[in-house]
């Protein structure tokens, strides 16, 4: 598998973090119906994710679930 | 007892969860703590005095695999699933979750999952059918009422203590051990002032023009050295403050330090001048005299300096600050003398700010918080379109009562269900209208969003029980208004 230099491709960080996100959001769609460890570890991977697309980890007061 | 501690926010907030975990090792010193932060955050983590092991939440190392033009997920799966099955083998009997977002949640709720023993759980989670948990008292109180858009006014180091279950008393501000900087020029017995130069954005920080103009002003008043602190990616502010001002002790170490080096600069700094940051935040376990310059996104209840003899100067957006109201507070605080300058004083006590040359009257929204959340009475005048809003609020609560009870007696809920919605959303529409009912409402949302997953009738009943707290506040206003009312016409016949 080739391995991209990020900085050197026509898709920066956010590109490629929103393209997987798209896919593992696909994926986990497998594993909604049935509570098991790989549920949990889509829907962390999906937060994480998500966070790293909005770059910022967010603060207390401004992380809510809400 | 092994406690794991989950504080995946910023450098600030691990610097804020201090005071709670030194509390909790005074209460517990043989609990063993551990807390899990960011790795980049880490470094704020280990000048933390009662930590007994800090686990870093890798998330580039995690994401990496995906980072390519085919993205390898199976690889990042089963990096972080590593990650997750090494904190679940630690076997911790208690878990709690000190951040509020939707990632804590899920890494709480995994840990829960796949305990092996009994694991007690606070701070958000997940119910088993996904949605979000809230099991206690406290973190509904976060999701409800905290935040830089609402009225909440204690502090971010008292709520962490109460999810810890601790009373924070003076001593709990502290840090490690910090030896004074070892800086290249000597300094006077009077010690210097500190300043951060930027914030981590650019509507909570002090324009770059404003701090050149105070430096230049203070100048007349003062010779004590001055210290400009900041990241590496601030320096080109540096450069521009140091190139327009005629401050004669200026010294740049901006992006020059790292954290700890930073956190003995603040500690021994006669004054720390900040907008709301980390180093404020470390300010206060150093128990350093700080002003804080708020402005934008900024509830400086929630987040400001703890050190007595600080000060709180308030402004809406960054253009707003007035650099003579700082040139003399910050000549004031340096002097030991009180500020001739609106703003807030850090006091002791919860809340932990009292105006200075302001209204010291509370506004509504905080009163009416502190009436649902502790009892206290409600101001003796209600705002006019509170007073209608908890009017309509009531009659939509009652209507929705008594679809309830058709369902609970029998009645199909299907039917009744387009009704249910309808009331919602008159609710919502009542919160878009009135700002002073908002707490009622976020309340009310909060305890709804508590139910968990259930039988039909379990949800049921419990949604009417929701209905009928609220129908309690309500009667509860309504009726200390009338009473008010009355009072006022006896008191002028």
């Amino acid at each position: 598998m080739k391995t991209a230099n990020h900085k050197d491709s026509p898709l920066n960080l956010e590109g490629y973090l929103k393209i997987a996100l798209g896919q593992i959001q696909k994926q986990s769609q497998n594993y909604s119906s049935t509570q098991n460890a790989r549920t949990y570890s889509y829907q962390i991977l999906i937060e994480l994710i998500k966070e790293q697309i909005a770059n910022e980890t967010m603060s207390t007061t401004t992380s809510q679930a809400r | 007892m092994k406690l794991c501690l989950l504080q995946l926010a910023r450098l600030g907030d691990i610097f804020q969860t201090a005071p709670a975990i030194n509390a909790y090792k005074r209460n517990n010193p043989d609990h063993h703590i551990t807390l899990i932060v960011r790795n980049k955050f880490a470094e704020a983590a280990h000048l933390l005095t009662n930590v007994d092991e800090i686990i870093e939440l890798p998330s580039a190392y995690i994401l990496k695999p995906l980072i390519q033009d085919q993205s390898d997920t199976t690889t990042t799966i089963e990096r972080l699933e590593n990650w997750l099955v090494d904190i679940s083998n630690q076997q911790f009997d208690k878990v709690i979750n000190l951040s509020f977002s939707p990632l804590t949640s899920w890494i709480t709720s995994f840990l829960e999952q796949n305990a092996n023993q009994p694991l007690s759980i606070c701070g958000y989670s997940r119910t088993t059918d996904g949605y979000l948990s809230i099991p206690d008292d406290m973190s509904a109180y976060v999701y409800a009422q905290v935040g830089w858009d609402r009225s909440n006014r204690f502090h971010l180091n008292e709520i962490f203590g109460t999810l810890m279950g601790v009373d924070l008393e003076d001593q709990d501000w502290s840090l490690v051990d910090l030896k004074p900087f070892n800086f290249s020029f000597d300094f006077s017995a009077n010690g210097y002032l500190a300043i951060q130069i930027r914030a981590s954005t650019d509507e909570k920080s002090i324009p770059v023009n404003k701090i050149s103009v105070l430096l230049n002003q203070l100048k007349p008043f003062t010779q004590i050295p001055i210290v400009l602190m900041g990241a590496s990616s601030d320096q080109e502010y540096a450069e521009q403050i140091i190139n327009s001002s005629s401050y004669p002790k200026l010294f740049n170490l901006v992006g020059k330090t790292n954290l700890v080096e930073s956190a003995a600069i603040i500690k021994y700094a006669a004054l720390l001048l900040a907008p709301d940051s980390s180093l404020q935040n470390l300010a206060s376990l150093t128990q350093t005299k700080t002003l804080l310059v708020a402005c934008g996104p900024v509830n400086f209840w929630e987040t400001g300096p703890r050190a007595l003899g600080s000060m709180i100067l308030n402004y809406g957006l960054p253009e707003d600050i007035n650099v003579d109201e700082l040139t003399s507070t910050v000549v004031a605080l340096l002097n030991h003398t009180i500020p001739l300058t609106p703003g807030y004083l850090t006091v002791k006590g919860n809340p932990c700010y009292q105006a200075h040359l302001l209204n010291q009257e509370a506004p509504f929204a905080w009163s009416l918080i502190r009436s649902i959340y502790q009892g206290a009475e409600l101001p003796a005048i209600i705002p006019v379109q509170f007073q209608l809003a908890v009017e309509k609020l009531n009659d939509v609560n009652q209507f929705t009562i008594e679809l309830l009870e058709q369902i609970q007696n029998g009645s199909n809920l299907n039917e009744k269900a387009p009704f249910l919605e309808r009331a919602n959303e008159i609710i919502m529409a009542i919160y878009d209208l009135c700002e002073e009912v908002k707490p009622i409402i976020d309340w009310f949302n909060t305890e709804k969003l508590r139910i968990g997953p259930g039988s039909d009738q379990d949800v049921l009943n419990q949604t009417l029980k929701c209905h009928q707290l609220l129908n309690e506040l309500c009667h509860y206003v309504l009726d200390h208004n009338k009473k008010m009312t009355t009072a006022n016409i006896g008191a002028g016949l």
